[in-house]
C-alpha cells in the first residue's frame, strides 16, 4: 500500500478515531463522577429559576427553600459575574420558560415593590414568556420608566 | 478485536446517555400504569393485539413482563433492557460488516459515526415507551440480514421465521424484516433457504390477513397526530382539512420526504429546515454540516452502485453488493410504510442500513488504486468524516437536552395525567406515579444553560 493510499485511510478513520479516544476519556470521567460542577443538583433556587430548571426548583422548594429569599447566582449562568438576587428576579433572565408559576404558587410575591424591577429585567432580556406572565399579574401602577428602575442585567 | 473494542466504546457512550434520561412521562407512564392494572403477560399480549389502529401484542407483553420482573426497580428494568438492546444493535451492526481488512476497519470507524450521527438514530435510540420497540426492530432487521448471510441450515430458517414473527408482533415496522430477507435472497444470500423465504412470506400474508381481515385493527388516521409539510408542522385538524378528502398526495410527500431525509438529511420530519431557517434569516452551521456530510456519503454509495451496475445486471452479487442492495431496499420500504406521517425516528431502521451501505461503499473506495485526484478525495473524505463526528457529538448533546426536558416534565406529571384523563384511581397507581416522579427528579442532569449556547447551532 502506498503512503498516499494511507492518506485516504487516515482521512476516513482519524476523525472517528479521535472521537473514540475522547469517548473513552469521557466514559472514564463519568465513572469517576467528573466534573461535579456540572451537576444541576448543586444549584440554589435562584439559579434553578435562572436556568429554567423546573425539576431542581421543585426539589429545592420541597426541601424548604424560600421563594422570596435572595440567593447566589453564580458567574457564567446568566451574567459573567456572580451576584445575588431573588428567584423571580433570576427568572427574568431565563431564555427558556422558567418555573415562575411554580414560584408564585409556593409563595413568591409579585407586588408594587418588585413589579417594575421584574418588568424591566424581563424587558432587558427580551423574555417574552416572563413579560406575558407579568402582564397577567400587573398591579395598579403607573407607566414604568425602566431608566429609573434598578437594573438586574 | 480492535473493531469490537472501538464498537464497544461507541456503544457504551450511547448506553451512558440513554441511562441518564429518566423514563419519560409521555409514552411511558400510561403503559406502565396499564401494566400495573393488567393481570398477566398473556392478558397484556391479548390486549396489545386488539388496540384500535395498532397490532403490537409482543410490545405490550414485554412491558408487562419487565414490569413484573422489575420488583419495583422500574428504571433499572426498563432502562437496563434498553441499554442491552443498544449493545445488541451495535454488535449485530459489526457482525454484519465482517471487518477483515484495514480498509474495512477504517470504513467501520466512519460508519459508526454515520450510524450514531444520523438524525434518525437519535429518535430511534433515546426514547423508552417504556420498551424501545423502534430499536428492537433495528435489531431484528440486522439479525435477519445476518441470518440471510449465514451458512444456513434449518436452524437459520427457523430463527428467521421467529425473528419475523417477533418483529411484526412488536410493532408494524417489523415488516421490514421480510424486506431484508426477501432482498437478501434476491441478491443471492442463501443463508435462509428458498423454503424458509416462502414460509416467511406466508407468515407475512397471514399477518396482513389477521390484522386487516380478522382483527380489523386498520391503519392510523390523519387525525391522530401532527406531521411536517413544507416549511412547518401541521396539526391533525389542519391535516384533515387540507388532505382529508384526498390524502394520497400527502402520503406521496411523506414517502419521498422519508427517503430524502435518510439520504440527504433534508427535509427533517417533513419540514425543509434549510428553507425555513433561511426564511428566518440564518441557516444554522449544524444544518449545513448535516446536509454536506450526508450528501457526500450518499454520493459515495451512489458511486458504488454505478461501479457495480454491470455486475448487478448480470445478477452477480458479492457480499458488499448484498449489503448495499438490502440497505437500499430497506430505505425504500421503510419510507413506504411510513406513508401516514413523517418523523425522523420512524426511519430508524433505514438510517442504520444507510450506515451499513456507507461502510461498504467507503471500504471499496479505499481499496481502489490510487488516482491523481486522490488528494482532493482525501480532503473531501476527511471533511465528511469530521462532519459525522460533529453529528455524533450532537447525538449526546441532544440526548442531554432530552434528559433535561424529561426531568422537568415529571414536575407537572399530575397536570399531564389530568389532561390525558388518566389520573390513577388506585393508591397503588398514585404510589407508582410518585415513585417514578421522585426517581426522575433525584437524577442528575447537566443543565443546557451550563453549556455554550452556540452548541444549539452546531448540533441539529
Amino acid at each position: 500500500m502506498t503512503s498516499r493510499a494511507n492518506w485516504l485511510l487516515a482521512a476516513v478513520a482519524l476523525p472517528a478515531l479521535g472521537w473514540v479516544a475522547l469517548s473513552a476519556v469521557w466514559l472514564v470521567m463519568a465513572v469517576l463522577g467528573v466534573p461535579r460542577g456540572f451537576d444541576s443538583r448543586t444549584m440554589t433556587l435562584t439559579e434553578a429559576s435562572a436556568v429554567a430548571s423546573h425539576a431542581d426548583a421543585a426539589l429545592l422548594l420541597r426541601d424548604g427553600a424560600d421563594p422570596n429569599a435572595a440567593a447566589r447566582l453564580r458567574a457564567g449562568l446568566v451574567m459573567n459575574a456572580g451576584t445575588t438576587m431573588t428567584p423571580l428576579e433570576a427568572a427574568t433572565g431565563a431564555i427558556r420558560s422558567g418555573p415562575v408559576q411554580m414560584l408564585v404558587d409556593r409563595g413568591a410575591r409579585i407586588d408594587e415593590r418588585n413589579y417594575a424591577v421584574l418588568w424591566c429585567g424581563a424587558t432587558a432580556r427580551r423574555n417574552g414568556d416572563m413579560l406575558r406572565f407579568l402582564e397577567s399579574q400587573r398591579p395598579n401602577q403607573p407607566r414604568i420608566d425602566c431608566a429609573k428602575i434598578r437594573a438586574l442585567w | 478485536m480492535i473493531a469490537w473494542i472501538v464498537t464497544a466504546i461507541m456503544a457504551a457512550t450511547v448506553c451512558y446517555s440513554v441511562l441518564r434520561i429518566p423514563l419519560q412521562v409521555t409514552d411511558s407512564l400510561i403503559p406502565m400504569l396499564d401494566a400495573q392494572r393488567s393481570s398477566s403477560v398473556i392478558g397484556a399480549f391479548a390486549s396489545g393485539a386488539t388496540n384500535a389502529g395498532y397490532f403490537r401484542p409482543l410490545r405490550a407483553a414485554q412491558i408487562q413482563a419487565l414490569f413484573e420482573l422489575s420488583n419495583g426497580h422500574y428504571f433499572a428494568a426498563y432502562k437496563g433492557f434498553q441499554a442491552a438492546t443498544v449493545l445488541v444493535v451495535f454488535a449485530l451492526f459489526l457482525a454484519v460488516l465482517e471487518i477483515d481488512s484495514r480498509q474495512r476497519a477504517a470504513a467501520l470507524l466512519f460508519a459508526l459515526t454515520v450510524l450514531m450521527g444520523l438524525h434518525t438514530f437519535r429518535g430511534t435510540v433515546w426514547e423508552a415507551y417504556p420498551v424501545n420497540h423502534s430499536l428492537e426492530v433495528v435489531a431484528f432487521c440486522l439479525l435477519a440480514l445476518l441470518l440471510a448471510r449465514s451458512r444456513g441450515g434449518r436452524w437459520a430458517d427457523a430463527a428467521a421465521a421467529l425473528t419475523f414473527v417477533a418483529a411484526t408482533f412488536t410493532v408494524e415496522s417489523g415488516l421490514l424484516v421480510w424486506v431484508v430477507i426477501a432482498a437478501a435472497w434476491l441478491t443471492g444470500a442463501r443463508g435462509i433457504s428458498r423454503r424458509g423465504v416462502i414460509v416467511i412470506t406466508v407468515l407475512l400474508a397471514v399477518y396482513l390477513a389477521m390484522r386487516f381481515g380478522y382483527l380489523r385493527t386498520g391503519v392510523p388516521a390523519l387525525s391522530e397526530r401532527s406531521s411536517g409539510f413544507g416549511l412547518r408542522q401541521l396539526d391533525p385538524a389542519e391535516l384533515q382539512r387540507r388532505f382529508g378528502a384526498w390524502p394520497y398526495g400527502f402520503y406521496a410527500y411523506n414517502v419521498l420526504s422519508s427517503m430524502l431525509t435518510v439520504l440527504f438529511s433534508e427535509p427533517r420530519a417533513g419540514i425543509w429546515t434549510t428553507a425555513a431557517e433561511f426564511a428566518r434569516g440564518r441557516v444554522a452551521a449544524g444544518t449545513i454540516v448535516n446536509i454536506v456530510s450526508s450528501t457526500v456519503t450518499t454520493a459515495v454509495i451512489g458511486w458504488f452502485a454505478v461501479a457495480r451496475r454491470d455486475a448487478w445486471t448480470r445478477r452477480a452479487f458479492d457480499r458488499d453488493d448484498q449489503i448495499v442492495l438490502v440497505s437500499l431496499a430497506v430505505i425504500v420500504a421503510n419510507a413506504v410504510i411510513s406513508y401516514g406521517y413523517t418523523k425522523d425516528e420512524i426511519m430508524g431502521p433505514a438510517g442504520v442500513f444507510y450506515a451499513l451501505a456507507a461502510c461498504v461503499s467507503v471500504a471499496v473506495l479505499l481499496s481502489r488504486p490510487f488516482q491523481p485526484a486522490s488528494s482532493a478525495l482525501a480532503l473531501i473524505l476527511a471533511m465528511t468524516a469530521s462532519g459525522w463526528v460533529v453529528r455524533t457529538a450532537g447525538l449526546h448533546y441532544q440526548m442531554n437536552l432530552m434528559t433535561f426536558y424529561d426531568r422537568n416534565e415529571w414536575v407537572y406529571v399530575d397536570d399531564w395525567l389530568v389532561e390525558q384523563k388518566s389520573t390513577p384511581a388506585t393508591e397503588a397507581g398514585k404510589a407508582l406515579v410518585q415513585q417514578l416522579r421522585e426517581d426522575a427528579l433525584e437524577r442528575a442532569a447537566v443543565n443546557p444553560y451550563l453549556l455554550s449556547p452556540r452548541l444549539d447551532q452546531w448540533f441539529r
